[in-house]
């Protein structure tokens, strides 16, 4: 308690004079500390037992025992870094889900782009064969004006190695299509009017589609002509027993 | 405590109160009804099937596709699983091509939990139905063997079971290499069926493709051929074979009539067989060229030998005469093989004897199978030389007494036709891309006597041969008619009203590229294989000529 305000009758008593401590260090808060040992003197005998740095292992060890206490660790226990940490992981952990999710999906999905695909494939292989047909080409090409060669007309060339490299060199880009009506053929270049596809050596006997008719030639003849025979030697007959 | 301070705290207790709820809801699914759920959701959301194996392709030699797989399904439904048969058949009818009432007896059925309804469905009508989503229906990943060209080789590709396993012909005798090895998917679908996840437990292997020797355009023209000869003659079938002399390969097989090989069921079961390999018959004049062979090669004969012959000849108790009345003639060999003579032919197999003619039919591989990779091959019939007959002599060398398939005489002519080397005819060209290996030859005659022959049967085209009205401009060629009665085994004699027309020739003559074998079994109105298979014969060199870019003279 406070002492009451100083009165006259106070303050005639004599204040007793109070020495002031002298100022030391202010001691910091905290486990008191061994004071430290004045270094000695030179006439201070040594102790019996000199005291030795403990190993490197022990040293670890307590610093570990100590971590707890550290006060770095406390800031970073304490703070709030940890939440948004958490928040990030735990979202993480979702996304990957979801990922894995969207790509078991997509192989799903895939696989059956994969079977579609396939019937389309199958399906269009189908169509190029039939579409190959040769009496389905026939009958296209005879609607076109397009005439066979007879037997025996077409010839063939062996192209040889130089033959190849002149021809290569001769490419040239070919001119642009001229549509023509179906059914019209272009005359061939110095060639009579209404000629057809055939070769260049075309007999004049070979059958010519004209320009000016256009076609609707039924199935090109194909059969080997036959010519009018001598009277046909060991044809038909009834024999006994086999005959040629 | 200020009110807005308990209302906040109850808002709290009541939030916390439907926090435990769901808690315990959780805990409770999780631990206790953990175990039936997860094994209710195996049984829902898991399914393993078997992914069937793709059937590998047929193809032609330049690749055209001529038997293709195409993915499909087999229908089926779980009958008392469905709620409403009538209105499901209703949605289902114009799908599977059915009547509904056909569809709503089966889905109604109480008798028993499974009903195909339609089995190899094509997968994208497939796909309809399982969009669809009628319960008790069911869809079995299968596959269904489509034949473009429908009518083209039938007989020779074979056909495919309704389990995928051929049944005849290249599926048949190709059918381990064609199939594949089946799979097995896991897969995983959410509550709403879409899939989740799939994984291949066991992956399909699919099977390998096979390029036949085959050439589609030449097959073509030849069943046109072929089709004109079974329109103007109406025979009881027909086959014919091209094939490429030099190496055997078989360009062409056709038969007629025609099989759609995506409807066999609508062909009689005769025409589904493959006569080129399946049908024995008596050659006739067309063996001639192996009696004159092998008397040339063992030089029991020389092509200018001449011989002066009767108009008949009487072996043991037989007559033998020729296919036309004549008087006396003096004929070289070349000229007995150019006009077919009977008496000429048997003159020259008594010179040869029996057994030297019986080694000679078997060495030309009469009698047993040729060994073409085909199925049900026929190895004819050759009488053994013990039980040869006296008479046997007068039929054997002209063709009659002795049963040939058509295989048989094309390879044994192609032997004529390349120099003297009998190899079996190959069909598969390739298997999943790698060349098959040519199957192996054996020498049978000396080029010079297969040149003699050649230059023998070259006659049968030119003015007094037997083919003389057959030509193909341009081009040189040879071969030989026969005309057989064929046996009629009620009469227990030859008949003399039904025949097997055939021809056998080769072009060009000097370098065999082609041989065609034409084969007519009983045309009507004319009988001789001048007028019915050399015709045939004709046609189709005269297409397959060029086609194959061989230049004429």
């Amino acid at each position: 308690m406070t002492p009451p305000a100083a009165t006259p009758a106070a303050r005639s008593h004599v204040r007793p004079s109070r020495t002031v401590a002298p100022r030391t260090a202010r001691r910091p808060s905290g486990p008191g500390r061994t004071p430290a040992r004045a270094p000695r003197g030179a006439g201070e005998k040594a102790s019996a037992h000199p005291v030795l740095a403990p190993p490197l292992g022990l040293q670890l060890v307590r610093r570990v025992v100590a971590l707890p206490d550290a006060r770095l660790l406390d800031r970073l226990v304490r703070g709030r870094l940890w939440i948004g940490l958490l928040a990030a992981g735990l979202v993480g952990v979702v996304f990957l889900q979801i990922s894995l999710l969207e790509l078991n999906t997509g192989i799903s999905r895939a696989v059956q782009t994969e079977q579609t695909l396939e019937r389309q494939n199958t399906a269009l292989k189908l169509d190029l064969s039939r579409l190959t047909g040769g009496e389905r080409v026939l009958k296209s090409a005879a609607a076109m004006g397009f005439v066979a060669p007879a037997a025996g007309q077409p010839r063939f060339l062996d192209a040889g190695k130089s033959s190849a490299l002149r021809a290569a060199a001769n490419i040239t880009a070919p001119a642009p299509i001229q549509q023509l009506p179906l059914g019209m053929i272009p005359p061939a270049e110095g060639g009579t009017a209404g000629v057809t596809v055939a070769p260049a050596e075309a007999a004049p006997g070979a059958a010519v589609a004209a320009s000016t008719a256009p076609r609707a030639a039924a199935e090109p003849p194909a059969t080997a002509p036959t010519q009018p025979a001598a009277p046909p030697a060991a044809t038909g007959g009834l024999v006994a027993a086999g005959q040629g | 405590m200020s009110l807005v301070d308990r209302r906040i705290g109850l808002l709290f207790a009541g939030f916390l109160l439907l926090l435990s709820f769901a808690f315990v809801r959780a805990l409770y699914l999780g631990t206790i009804k953990g175990d039936n759920l997860a094994r209710a959701a195996n049984v829902q959301q898991t399914a393993t099937e078997i992914v069937p194996p793709r059937r590998g392709a047929i193809l032609d030699r330049r690749g055209v596709e001529l038997a293709v797989s195409e993915p499909a399904s087999d229908v089926s439904v779980t009958p008392y699983l469905v709620k409403n048969p009538r209105a499901a058949a209703a949605e289902l009818a114009p799908l599977l091509d059915r009547p509904a009432a056909d569809l709503t007896t089966a889905m109604a059925r109480r008798d028993t939990g499974f009903v195909y309804l339609q089995r190899e469905l094509p997968a994208g009508r497939a796909e309809k139905i399982r969009r669809l989503g009628i319960e008790g229906i069911a869809l079995v990943p299968s596959e269904r063997r489509q034949y473009p060209r429908q009518w083209l080789a039938a007989q020779v590709l074979g056909l495919v079971g309704i389990d995928g396993k051929g049944l005849s012909g290249i599926e048949l005798s190709r059918n381990r290499q064609l199939t594949g090895t089946a799979g097995l998917r896991r897969s995983v679908r959410d509550a709403l069926g879409e899939q989740l996840e799939v994984r291949d437990v066991e992956r399909a292997r699919p099977g390998k493709d096979l390029t036949l020797t085959l050439d589609a355009q030449i097959q073509d023209r030849v069943e046109a051929v072929l089709h004109d000869v079974g329109a103007k003659f109406s025979p009881r079938g027909a086959s014919a074979v091209v094939l490429d002399p030099r190496t055997n390969e078989v360009l062409a097989m056709a038969n007629w009539p025609q099989v759609d090989a995506n409807a066999p069921e609508g062909a009689p079961e005769a025409a589904q067989r493959n006569l080129a390999t399946n049908f024995t018959y008596e050659p006739g004049s067309t063996f001639k060229a192996f009696t004159v062979a092998g008397a040339l090669q063992d030089r029991t004969v020389e092509p200018e030998d001449q011989f002066t012959l009767a108009p008949t000849i009487q072996v043991a108790d037989r007559v033998i005469g020729e296919s036309h009345v004549r008087g006396t003639v003096t004929l070289t060999t070349k000229e007995i093989l150019a006009q077919s003579s009977n008496v000429g032919a048997v003159t020259i197999g008594s010179k040869m004897g029996a057994r030297r003619f019986d080694a000679w039919t078997r060495r030309f591989g009469f009698g047993r199978p040729t060994g073409v990779d085909l199925p049900g091959e026929e190895r004819g019939l050759s009488l053994p030389v013990e039980k040869y007959s006296g008479s046997t002599m007068g039929n054997l060398p002209i063709g009659q007494g002795q049963l040939v398939t058509q295989m048989q005489m094309s390879t044994a002519y192609a032997a004529l036709a390349n120099g003297g080397v009998l190899r079996p005819a190959s069909i598969v060209k390739a298997v999943a891309g790698t060349p098959v290996p040519p199957p192996k030859g054996r020498r049978v005659l000396s080029e010079k006597t297969a040149r003699d022959v050649r230059g023998m049967l070259a006659g049968v085209f030119a003015p007094g041969g037997t083919a003389a009205e057959v030509t193909v401009p341009g081009y040189s060629l040879a071969g030989k008619t026969g005309t057989a009665n064929k046996f009629d085994t009620k009469l227990g004699e030859y008949s003399t009203a039904r025949y097997v027309a055939s021809f056998v020739g080769f072009a060009p003559v000097e370098d065999p590229r082609l041989l065609i074998s034409v084969m007519v079994d009983e045309p009507k109105g004319q009988i001789s294989g001048a007028k019915v298979a050399a015709p045939a014969f004709g046609k189709i060199a005269a297409f397959a000529l060029p086609y194959e870019k061989i230049s004429p003279r």
